[in-house]
């Protein structure tokens, strides 16, 4: 199991599925995930991943489009034919099984020899750091090392795609980072393509390759993370990923006016964008002044309302004097010590900081 | 090397490209269910309706005649009267039961649930040999009055003696519902009425009482339905002369040969029983019926029960457990006589029962079909259930539903329908008659039991397998059928005693080379004073009492 093997490329076209009576779960979805990429559908609650993710792997019929591994039209296939690993949200271990016995089981299913078996699950069982609790049975793991099994019982046989349905959604904080720090490596290890679903921004961002945004049953934008990030194409990915200063309002030829009648400088657009828009500031590119001198493009008053320690960093939390928007400063290295609660404030950004996107 | 082995795998899997899905349709699993219920329910009732509407001359004649008759009008009204006095009977002896079950400790709830259990294991024509001797002339109870100076009473061929005999044999019927509608019952509601000025008493009567009103009518449904049915008891502790209905649609079928009547007869009980049922039947759920068998809820609190409540309950289990030490006493007696207790003790009739054909040749019918019915009836079961729990379908509620009838159809109707039925078919005094009838009766507590455990099975580990790369095959095998086994054996438990204790459809069924343990013990009853009947009682007491506690057991370990 040293040599890395690679992983199969799923292509999505025009995938669509109606439950009966309802309105699309999941509409016109195309996409193309390749060989051995860490592809991440990150979504709102109800925006169609687990359905997209169950018709890849075979359990919903699409109602109409495709879905090809390797170039293969899979869509008559049951799940048990796909060649598939999945992990499953709260892990679906089989509780009569010991973790050997729940780990050998896909191997079982193919008939490989009992020596084989007893050797794969050992090295897979290693390579996830459970290597002593084989004759234990599911119940008696805490969940971080149920996930693990559950992860083990996937890779097991090398399948050429992973699918794997919010797999840490059960676990806290710290040893969700832990895990994600062990799957990114694990991808790397196998090989194997990974389709991972989450509604966590930040997981998707440490972990993907590749991200696709899901709306409402639709993609709004595939991409990589620093894409996604620094070039949200629509106020709506902005928001999902990262904290953004948005500022609604409209483009005016060279210049952008927000609601409230002040315009700012923007970067030339296409002028395919359309009247109604909105500005995108990371709070990261935001400058801050106490005394009113700010060498910024853009600049508008504000009054701190709030201070935040992050501890490596400050959230200041301010808002417009005019308008009264809420606004987000990210202080990285204690350059604004001056700055108190309360306190009138200038607040602005360099021209090339501030992204015009769709609003909607 | 792994990696070719598999991808050899993968891509011979890829010829494949164009199949249905194998999950199929899986309500398609309730299809034999649905053929075993139409072969001995079904079929055999449209049969008998036909005829007794067709036979002598098409209409309802039959009918108009039947209801003109006196003796029927009589036994009818007697039925309906019994009824109610049984029904009223259980409830307010099992009202207070079944209270004291919510508020018993954890050991006292255990031992008040054996005992209202105690009927539905103990097998009934044991239970009816045993109030038979009890209530005699001169039986343990007149001798005791006799011995007090209070002079002998007129017990058995009573109606007194007909509703002990059906209030014990139906009180689990009543208590389960009721306990279960209680458990349901925030208790602090009786407190803040308390506390609102209410009395003790006024508490329960004016909150306790409308909450637990459907546990109350659930039961009495029930009770009341069963009681219109009974055949047995009736025969055995009622007075020939005060003949109920079911004995009495008994005599057109065997002494008269007189079918249509019997079908008249038949579809009266049965509409009674469907006018009943149209009314109440949004009070009756099928956990509400055996629901109790798997409680392992109760026994929650710690209190001491109140003395009125000790001394109704010790009452309530006295009755309920005394026919078992009176039928095991008697086993062990010396000489051919039924006298309490037995003036001389011996293990000759064990012996007899053993070594005599007649008596071990019923024993062993009774097992073989016991087994085979128990073994048709879970297959076909267990497929149900698993069809209907996986398919969406709307219909899946309404075909549970009919699979539940063999419950509430009178245990008359439906035996004069099968034999009636299966005389046609040449399958009357057959073997195969028997297995198919008893399964079709097991079959409702295999769907129940089995449907429960899948309700609560999580489906995700049928995907998960599916994606490992196991076939639907292999899925229910591996994964499935180990996690469902004990709701599966349970209700294998439950088809088997079902099938071991069976005596109404049985009696018309069988032939003389099928005759059953029950039947045997029936025949003896009504025609000898023989010893080996208790033996037998007590041999049967102890297979379903070793069964029922292996049963739990098993299910403890899991
Ligand atoms: N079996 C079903 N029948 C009907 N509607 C369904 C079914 N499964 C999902 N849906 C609907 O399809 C939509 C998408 O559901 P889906 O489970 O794919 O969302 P999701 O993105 O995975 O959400 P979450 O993050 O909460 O898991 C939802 O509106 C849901 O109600
Ligand atoms: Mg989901």
């Amino acid at each position: 199991m040293t040599s890395a093997h690679h992983g199969a490329r799923v292509d999505l076209s025009k995938l669509t599925k109606r439950f009966l009576g309802e309105q699309a779960a999941v509409h016109d979805v195309n996409l193309a995930i390749g060989a051995g990429c860490f592809m991440t559908f990150l979504g709102p609650s109800g925006s169609g991943k687990t359905t997209t993710l169950n018709m890849i792997a075979g359990f919903i019929q699409p109602t109409e489009g495709s879905v090809r591994i390797d170039g293969q039209e899979v869509s008559g296939l049951p799940p048990n034919k796909r060649q598939l690993g999945m992990v499953f949200q709260q892990y679906a271990l089989f509780p009569h099984l010991t973790v050997f016995e729940n780990v050998a089981y896909p191997l079982r299913r193919r008939r490989i020899s009992e020596e084989l078996v007893r050797r794969q699950v050992g090295e897979t069982l290693k390579r996830v750091h459970l290597e002593g609790l084989a004759v234990k049975y599911p119940s008696q793991l805490s969940g971080g090392q149920q996930q693990r099994v559950a992860v083990a019982r996937a890779i097991v046989y090398q399948p050429p795609v992973l699918l794997m349905d919010e797999p840490l959604g059960a676990l806290d904080r710290k040893l969700r980072e832990e895990l994600q720090l062990e799957l990114s490596r694990l991808h790397r290890d196998v090989g194997s393509t990974f389709i991972y679903v989450t509604h966590d921004q930040e997981e998707a961002l440490a972990l993907s390759d590749r991200i696709a945004v899901f709306r409402d049953g639709r993609i709004e934008q595939v991409g990589t993370p620093q894409d996604l990030y620094a070039d949200p194409a629509c106020l709506f990915v902005a928001r999902f990923l990262g904290e953004s200063n948005i500022i609604l309002g409209r483009r005016d030829a060279d210049a952008f006016v927000s609601r409230h009648k002040q315009a700012f400088a923007i970067e030339p657009a296409p002028s395919a964008m359309e009247n109604e828009s909105a500005l995108l500031i990371r709070p990261e590119s935001m400058r801050i002044s106490g005394d009113g001198k700010l060498a910024v493009e853009s600049s508008l008053s504000a009054t701190v309302t709030d201070i935040v320690y992050l501890g490596a960093s400050r959230k200041i939390i301010l808002k417009a004097s005019v308008g009264g928007d809420d606004l987000i400063v990210r202080e990285t290295s204690g350059q604004y010590s001056d700055i108190r609660r309360g306190g009138e404030v200038l607040v602005g950004w360099n021209r090339r900081d501030a992204k015009l996107i769709r609003a909607t | 090397m792994e990696r070719s082995l598999l991808a050899s795998n993968y891509l011979s899997s890829r010829q494949v490209t164009t199949r249905k899905r194998a999950f199929g349709r899986p309500a398609a699993l309730a299809i034999p269910a649905l053929v075993l219920l139409l072969l001995v329910t079904v079929l055999p009732l449209t049969w008998l309706f036909a005829i007794s509407v067709l036979d002598p001359v098409p209409g309802f004649g039959n009918y108009v005649d039947l209801l003109s008759r006196a003796g029927f009008q009589r036994a009818f009204l007697r039925t309906l009267k019994m009824a109610a006095i049984v029904t009223a009977v259980t409830l307010v002896f099992g009202y207070p039961y079944a209270y004291a079950m919510t508020i018993a400790g954890r050991k006292t709830w255990l031992l008040l649930t054996l005992l209202v259990l105690l009927p539905l294991w103990t097998s009934l024509m044991a239970r009816s040999f045993a109030w038979v001797i009890l209530l005699s002339d001169n039986g343990v109870i007149n001798n005791g009055l006799d011995a007090l100076g209070l002079g002998r009473l007129p017990l058995i061929r009573t109606e007194i003696g007909v509703t002990i005999g059906m209030a014990q044999l139906l009180l689990p019927f009543m208590v389960l519902p009721l306990y279960n509608s209680m458990i349901g019952v925030d208790r602090r509601l009786v407190l803040a009425a308390q506390s609102l000025g209410a009395s003790r008493l006024t508490a329960l009567r004016s909150v306790y009482l409308p909450l637990t009103l459907p546990g109350i009518v659930g039961g009495a449904t029930i009770v009341f339905i069963m009681s219109l049915g009974f055949y047995v008891t009736p025969m055995l502790l009622g007075s020939p002369r005060e003949a109920m209905i079911a004995p009495y649609i008994g005599v057109q079928v065997n002494r008269l040969l007189a079918f249509n009547m019997a079908g008249a007869g038949s579809f009266i009980l049965a509409f009674a029983v469907g006018i009943i049922l149209v009314f109440t039947a949004r009070f009756l759920n099928s956990g509400n019926m055996i629901g109790g068998y798997s409680g392992e809820t109760g026994g929650a609190s710690a209190r001491r029960l109140p003395w009125s409540l000790r001394l109704h309950c010790t009452v309530v289990g006295f009755i309920l457990f005394l026919p078992v030490p009176v039928v095991i006493l008697l086993a062990f007696a010396g000489r051919p006589s039924f006298e309490f207790p037995p003036s001389e003790y011996s293990l000759r009739y064990f012996v007899h029962f053993f070594t005599d054909t007649v008596w071990s040749g019923s024993l062993r019918n009774s097992l073989l079909i016991g087994v085979c019915s128990a073994a048709l009836a879970t297959v076909v079961g267990s497929a149900a259930a698993y069809g209907l729990t996986r398919s969406g379908s709307r219909w899946c509620q309404a075909i549970y539903a009919i699979l539940l009838t063999p419950i509430v159809l009178p245990g008359i109707v439906g035996a004069v329908a099968a034999y009636v039925f299966f005389l046609r078919l040449n399958l009357s005094e057959t073997f195969v008659g028997l297995v198919l009838a008893h399964s079709v009766l097991g079959l409702p507590f295999v769907l129940i039991t089995v449907s429960s455990v899948l309700k609560t099975f999580d489906r995700r580990l049928e995907m998960a397998a599916a994606s490992l790369g196991a076939s639907v095959p292999e899925t229910i095998r591996t994964v499935t059928l180990p996690l469902i086994l004990p709701g599966v054996i349970t209700g294998m438990v439950f088809a088997f005693v079902t099938s071991f204790d069976e005596i109404v459809y049985t009696l018309f069924l069988q032939g003389p080379d099928t005759r059953t343990l029950p039947v045997q013990m029936y025949l003896s009853v009504t025609a000898e004073v023989d010893p080996t009947i208790a033996a037998a009682s007590t041999v049967v007491v102890l297979v379903t009492t070793v069964l029922f506690c292996s049963t739990y057991l098993l299910r403890r370990s899991r």
